[in-house]
């Protein structure tokens, strides 16, 4: 699939990537910060990730997530 | 209130006064556990599709796991196009299929921020499924409406 798009979205600066399959379609999917990029992924996402996964922003995602956990529990 | 949207695939237009984005496509769902490795997990028949319109998004999903592999933790689908907004949102979802070997009806959530799709039972949707509970070869469907970030 051809790259088209990269979005930074929320604090946690998730990358919301659009591609372009063969048949012409967009296919979306989101990459957050926690995840392991595999090796075969787009350059420039790989790039927009080190610019922008710090290890602040690693772990604000890391305490909003355990938060949204024990919130959920409570619930 | 009327209006135009153009056709397949992105656009813009306009409803009354408010400009909106419209846009179509496709995802890849993946029924997964939340924890461990994949390992020699895979799943089949993935199909997911989308359609934006504003800062709306409708999907609905197929998918069924073939090899449950060393996955762990709590049962969910990953691939979601866009993420969800908010903290504590909690959007709940349509589930006509699930793979789980249950009558009752399974619950479906996705959290804010984040952009997998939970599975809940009880009697207030408390409680996760487990990947342990995931049988092999179920159908699993899953249609909803969320906020994007």
């Amino acid at each position: 699939m051809k790259l088209d798009k990269i979005e930074v979205v929320t604090d946690y600066k998730h990358l919301q990537i659009r591609e372009i399959t063969d048949t012409g379609k967009y296919h979306r999917r989101v990459i957050e910060c926690d995840k392991t990029l595999a090796d075969d992924e787009h350059q420039e996402i790989k790039d927009k990730a080190e610019e922008l996964w710090t290890d602040e922003v690693k772990a604000s995602w890391a305490t909003f997530q355990a938060e949204q956990e024990a919130q959920r529990s409570n619930t | 209130m009327s209006g135009i949207i153009g056709g397949a695939g992105s656009k813009s237009g306009v409803i009354g006064e408010t400009e909106l984005d419209y846009e179509t496509g496709t995802w890849t769902p993946a029924i997964v556990g939340s924890q461990g490795s994949a390992g020699t997990w895979s799943n089949a028949g993935q199909e997911g599709d989308y359609i934006k319109i504003g800062k709306i998004v409708y999907f609905s999903m197929y998918a069924y796991v073939t090899n449950a592999g060393s996955y762990s933790g709590t049962a969910q689908i990953n691939g979601l196009p866009y993420a969800c907004t908010g903290f504590g949102n909690q959007v709940a979802c349509s589930t006509s299929a699930y793979p789980f070997n249950v009558t009752t009806n399974v619950g479906a959530t996705i959290l804010g921020g984040q952009s997998f799709v939970r599975f809940s039972k009880g009697a207030y949707n408390e409680t996760n499924y487990q990947w342990s509970e995931v049988v092999n070869g179920h159908s699993t469907s899953v249609a909803g409406c969320y906020h994007l970030a």
